[in-house]
């Protein structure tokens, strides 16, 4: 291919350096040049692949437009129903739709080389990570003995999978970058080459992995209130990327193809080993998919039944909640139970609702997913109005008390010093 | 009244003679920029498309030849002239042939003789008001409808 491309550029150079202009020509023959000299210009500006090759036809263009503008008039009247300008006006405009498109392919594969290097190396750091998460795993499940250390591991657990999870929807995005915006537009055989990438990067694979191991980094140990705000945020900040990549791999393939994700023995990979076994099998979207309504049950599971049990613990006989919906009115519920039988709420108050509530589960159940955060300080203001109501009432009482023991004392005094007119008559 | 009638009469008789006279349109330029380089077929016919030129050319072959299969496969050279004669040669030639279009025909008006031993490779280029006959870089002839006009200075 090469070498034929050479070759014709090679006949188009020697062709447009014979004048046509000699002596004794056939206007035919010169006619006949002219249209095959134009042909074959036009054929290596097709065959083109470089900008190098389209400069040395710009050249050969300017060549043939110079030797054959004597004969301008003959080949106007001789090329009808078109005209020499017309040709040579073609060619150019041929020319520069052929750089404009050479440009871009010469530009956009040297980005694309870049991007499937990026590609490679983030595909390194995702397998050096999961090695770590690996290790950290184990760490856990060694630490679980001192709290101090458990909650290092987890804080770095945690970190690592966040990390993971960012890593790979990177190395998504920069699959996708080279093809825009819109996936669905692309050319069959681009969307083969994506499809060929997602696959030989395993990227399905990654997504049910990561997954997974943030399920199974809920099912692994207890957390603290305040835990549960980044994993939420986790989930949802993975969720929106899964239904992104979701969305592109459908465009690129209306079916997915039937490639399962297999261990190099052939084996169905199992992707976590614990109370939760998850085995990949074809369509891995929809598995990931299904992973991701576990995951999103666990958590809302872990979170509100965590949270039960800080009322539990404290002997605060709420009802109970498995959502945010039941959790508010749960705790309105306590709230007018606590104003109607006028029992002291402060314990309640202080030590249940600002003390664990608010410091260690506020962030979280201000979430939209979970409560919202209207509806947190609706609730917040109602508990709070407990203890400012009880509060007014002790002032009260306390400054009565105050006011009627001054009160009190004064008179003893004034009784006890005023002279009797009996006792100051001897005086006198 | 025969008095009055004599001029009127006349004057209608002026009238008709001139309605008959023909209609001619002159400085026609018939010419074709470019020689048209037809084959042969294997019919011995020749076809043009983009003059809407087609004719049957085995009485050609065989003035020429003395075989009216002889241009079957051949390139024929068709020029025509300002004046509107067809001019046709080709390799092997002796003769350069000027033909005049008439009713569904081409009649031949003259063969005029170039070389005895027949073209190489000719070439017809129009040079009104003649047509050039070029054999290779050898031979370059004006033409008109009937004969060789003038030799070339070298």
């Amino acid at each position: 291919m090469t070498r034929s491309l050479s070759l014709l550029i090679l006949a188009v150079a020697v062709l447009t350096l014979v004048t046509p202009s000699s002596a004794q020509q056939s206007d035919f023959a010169v006619k006949k040049g002219f249209e095959e000299r134009a042909a074959l210009i036009k054929q290596a500006i097709d065959s083109a692949k470089t900008l190098a090759v389209l400069d040395s036809l710009k050249s050969a263009i300017d060549t043939l437009e110079v030797f054959y503008a004597p004969r301008e008039k003959f080949l106007d009247k001789a090329l009808f129903p078109t005209s020499f300008a017309e040709t040579i006006d073609g060619l150019r405009t041929l020319h520069a739709l052929s750089y404009d498109r050479t440009y871009l392919i010469q530009t956009q594969g040297v980005r694309i080389i870049a991007l499937e290097e990026e590609v490679s190396a983030l595909s390194k750091r995702l397998s050096s990570m999961t090695t770590e998460r690996d290790s950290l795993f184990q760490e856990l499940a060694r630490a679980k003995k001192s709290l101090s250390s458990l909650r290092e591991v987890v804080r770095r657990l945690e970190a690592n999978l966040q990390a993971k999870d960012k890593l790979l929807f990177a190395m998504v995005d920069t699959m996708f970058v080279p093809y825009g915006q819109d996936v669905s537009r692309v050319t069959e055989i681009q969307k083969n080459a994506i499809r060929h990438k997602l696959e030989k990067s395993g990227v399905l694979q990654h997504v049910y992995e990561n997954a997974a191991d943030n399920v199974r980094f809920i099912e692994s140990t207890t957390f603290q209130g305040k835990d549960y705000a980044a994993m939420i945020d986790q989930y949802q900040s993975f969720s929106t990327r899964w239904q992104g990549l979701r969305d592109k791999i459908l465009a690129v393939t209306a079916a997915p193809p039937p490639s399962a994700v297999t261990t190099p023995s052939g084996k169905p990979k199992t992707a976590a080993t614990g109370p939760t076994t998850l085995t990949i099998r074809p369509a891995p979207g929809a598995e990931v998919d299904s992973l991701m309504a576990v995951w999103n049950q666990k958590l809302q599971g872990q979170f509100w039944s965590a949270l039960q049990k800080e009322f539990t613990d404290k002997k605060v006989p709420v009802q109970a909640f498995a959502d945010g919906k039941s959790f508010s009115e749960s705790i309105r519920s306590y709230v007018q139970m606590l104003k109607a039988s006028g029992e002291d709420a402060s314990s309640f108050v202080e030590e249940v609702w600002k003390e664990r509530v608010d410091k260690e589960w506020g962030a979280a159940l201000s979430k939209d997913v979970m409560l919202g955060k209207t509806e947190y300080q609706s609730l917040d203001q109602m508990v709070g109005g407990l203890s400012q109501k009880k509060f007014d009432m002790r002032f009260i009482l306390y400054s009565l008390a105050v006011v009627a023991l001054a009160v009190a004392i004064w008179w003893f005094f004034i009784r006890k010093r005023s002279p009797t007119p009996q006792a100051q008559a001897p005086r006198a | 009244m025969r008095r009055k009638i004599g001029p009127v009469a006349v004057c209608l008789l002026v009238l008709t003679m001139a309605g008959c006279s023909s209609l001619t349109l002159e400085k026609v330029e018939f010419g074709w920029p470019v020689e048209s380089v037809l084959t042969v077929s294997d019919k011995s016919t020749i076809e043009d498309n983009r003059y809407a030129l087609g004719c049957n050319v085995a009485p050609l072959a065989y003035k020429e030849f003395g075989d009216s299969t002889a241009l079957r496969g051949s390139e024929l050279r068709v020029l025509r002239n300002n004046e509107g004669f067809y001019f046709i040669t080709g390799r092997k030639f002796k003769n350069v042939y000027v033909f005049a279009p008439g009713a569904g025909e081409l009649s031949m008006r003259s063969a005029i003789e170039i070389s005895a031993q027949g073209l190489s490779d000719p070439a017809l280029n129009q040079r009104p008001p003649y047509v050039e006959l070029l054999d290779g870089k050898n031979l370059r002839k004006m033409l008109s409808k009937d004969e060789i006009v003038q030799e070339p200075k070298k």
